[in-house]
């Protein structure tokens, strides 16, 4: 086996407040140089506000702490926000869910693309590398796009522009949050595909956000699978669809494969996420859990099953 | 692209003339339909027949109508406006039009860039104080601005800032092309007067678009690409909100109007205002019209140029 790749990020105990409720809580991550790591959950688990808690892209009204935010051996918790705005973009940087809205509508696409180049330090001629990462994404005809204005682009096209800022900025890691939840199918499977030839092709490391558990384990090195605020499993991607442990995770394998087959019996997850609020104590999942038993209304640590590997329940305790 | 731009060009020509002949007939016929014989009103009550038939076929008031119109409207274009029935020997009211119109343009531009520029520094204090101490005390400050009529303004004016400040004086006015720095010092107090209820609504209207544009997503993505505060604020946030902004300038500049006719009595300014409010009580209607199709043409050419500014902004209004 190869060497281990450097750590680059380690996140421990991240919990995000709204006022005061707790809506993430103990979140542990890890990600190693040119990783990638898949978040899935049901929508409003909590993956955005986690992932905008890295970068302290928080909005009002949502306060996060963390034990440790340790990023290439610096811990981050103790920078004020000040100082911390060099990190966002150039070490840590984000594709959003939503394309269209991603964009400046006054602006074109040039500006983007150069006012992201210069972010990075690029001065002087900045169109032929504008060019180039429009044509690295995929995009047709670079140069005339450079000129259009995002109402003129697909959602498709906005969102492979998108990745190209990015991609200009060189971050250590690239956040995606469901970049492919917005396009239809065709689109999805296209922006997927470029997602793992970014990874082929850059050093940067990947949070790959996304409610499909299918797309998880095609893109990602790891998987952390999240339930109303908190990772109740995670663990390399292969072993987790393998061989899912948590009865979460279970039921979320169950449901995308019935819905792979076209089952007439959708093997759906009886119940639904406890709002902010409704959080049930002990084992959160406990209401839902086909296998709850004894000991499930005690709060669960997360728990190290196997190398690499931990869970959030009792079952294997 | 390059034939839409033009097809767009020639439209907007083409509603700007229809206008501009629809409003100055108006302006004709609004004239004709007024009270008074012009002929009586400057020869007086008692004018023998005679006299009077003379001056109406003098000034061609013997004519059908649409004679009339075509003589003034074709004189208008050569900037031959006919002559005063009423001021000193029939000045031509062309050259009394050239005269005073530097003086309003003056005032009015000088009201609108006070206007612009406290509603930018209000709306943006608003905006990035919401809900705290500065927020609610120009917010009130907005609402009295909003409802004070401008020429109580314009007296209230006077007597706080002109009897303290001696430096802006309460009456007469210098004409800028006397003297520049004149004429801004005594145009300051009845700029402000005009200025300071637009700047009311333009400052609640920045506030309200920067606080709708800040949530908006594309902000957050600015933010995550590390770019600074100031550059988050000015390239994305200031210059969306820009567009609703601009736009609301636009359809005020013809209350500005009506502030400069006010303003210009109060403050006993020489400008087309007052030209043709002493028109009026004179009966003087070459004056009146010659000042309401000057004052139609302002508001014709800004609107022009505040949409076209508006194209500017809005890439989306280009297609
Ligand atoms: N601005 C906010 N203020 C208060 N609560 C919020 C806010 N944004 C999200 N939340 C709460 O945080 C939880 C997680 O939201 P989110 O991270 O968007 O979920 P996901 O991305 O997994 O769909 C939700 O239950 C929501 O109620
Ligand atoms: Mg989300």
């Amino acid at each position: 086996m190869s060497p281990m790749p450097k750590r680059l990020l380690e996140v421990r105990n991240l919990r995000i407040h709204a006022g005061p409720l707790e809506v993430v809580r103990e979140v542990d991550l890890e990600l190693r140089q040119g990783e990638t790591l898949g978040i899935i959950g049901e929508s409003g688990s909590g993956k955005t506000i986690t992932s905008l808690a890295l970068l302290r892209l928080l909005p009002e009204g949502l306060r996060a702490e963390a034990d440790a935010l340790v990023w290439r051996d610096r811990d981050l918790t103790s920078l004020s926000d000040r100082d911390f705005r060099p990190w966002r973009g150039r070490e840590m940087a984000m594709v959003f869910q939503d394309p269209v809205g991603s964009f400046n509508p006054a602006k074109s696409i040039g500006w983007h693309l150069r006012t992201a180049l210069e972010r990075r330090g690029l001065r002087g001629a900045w169109k032929p590398e504008a060019e180039q990462l429009l044509d690295s994404v995929g995009i047709p005809n670079p140069a005339a796009v450079l000129d259009r204005y995002p109402h003129q682009l697909s959602g498709g096209m906005l969102q492979r522009a998108l990745i190209a800022m990015v991609v200009a900025l060189e971050p250590g890691l690239i956040v995606a949050d469901e970049p492919t939840t917005n396009l239809d199918n065709i689109v999805e499977q296209q922006i997927l595909s470029l997602f793992r030839d970014l990874r082929k092709r850059l050093s940067a490391a990947f949070v790959f956000i996304t409610h499909d558990i299918g797309i998880a384990g095609q893109i990602s090195d790891r998987i952390a699978v999240m339930y109303a605020g908190e990772i109740v499993e995670q663990g390399p991607a292969a072993e987790m669809l393998a061989a899912p442990r948590h009865p979460y995770t279970r039921g979320l394998i169950a449901t995308a494969r019935a819905l792979a087959a076209r089952a007439d019996q959708l093997a759906e997850i009886p119940g639904h996420l406890p709002g902010p609020g409704q959080r049930p104590s002990g084992c959160v999942f406990r209401p839902r859990c086909a296998q709850a038993r004894p000991g499930c209304e005690a709060p669960q640590p997360l728990r190290d099953i196997a190398p690499g590997r931990q869970m959030r329940c009792l079952l294997d305790a | 692209m390059g034939s839409t731009t033009l097809r767009r060009g020639l439209r907007r020509a083409g509603i700007l003339l229809l206008t501009l002949v629809t409003g100055a007939l108006l302006v004709f016929l609004a004239m004709k339909a007024a009270p008074g014989d012009p002929a009586l009103s400057a020869l007086g009550e008692n004018a023998r027949p005679e006299l009077v038939a003379a001056f109406r076929r003098d000034h061609g008031l013997d004519l059908p109508l649409w004679q009339q119109f075509w003589a003034w409207i074709s004189g208008a274009l050569t900037g031959d406006f006919g002559r005063s029935l009423t001021l000193a020997g029939g000045v031509p009211v062309g050259s009394l039009i050239a005269n005073r119109l530097p003086v309003t343009a003056f005032i009015g531009l000088y009201a609108l860039l006070l206007a612009a520029a406290i509603s930018l520094v209000a709306g943006t204090i608003a905006a990035l104080q919401r809900g705290k101490a500065a927020d609610t005390a120009l917010t009130s400050l907005a609402v009295l601005g909003v409802s004070m009529p401008d020429f109580w303004l314009g007296y209230v004016l006077v007597f706080f800032l002109a009897l303290n400040f001696p430096i802006f004086p309460s009456y007469g006015f210098v004409s800028p092309v006397d003297s520049f720095t004149g004429a801004l010092l005594s145009g300051f107090l009845p700029a402000l007067a005009i200025a300071a209820p637009m700047a009311a609504v333009f400052a609640r209207v920045l506030r309200a678009a920067l606080l709708d544009v800040m949530h908006r997503p594309y902000v957050q993505v600015a933010r995550s690409i590390g770019h600074s505060g100031k550059f988050v604020f000015v390239h994305t946030i200031l210059r969306n909100a820009l567009i609703p902004y601009v736009t609301i300038i636009g359809l005020q500049v013809r209350y500005l109007l009506g502030g400069v006719v006010v303003i210009e009595r109060v403050f006993g300014i020489p400008g087309l205002g007052s030209l043709m409010v002493d028109g009026a009580f004179g009966r003087d209607y070459p004056v009146i019209q010659a000042c309401a199709l000057t004052f139609l043409v302002i508001v014709l050419m800004t609107n022009l140029a505040v949409d076209l500014l508006c194209t500017r902004l809005d890439p989306k209004a280009r297609a």
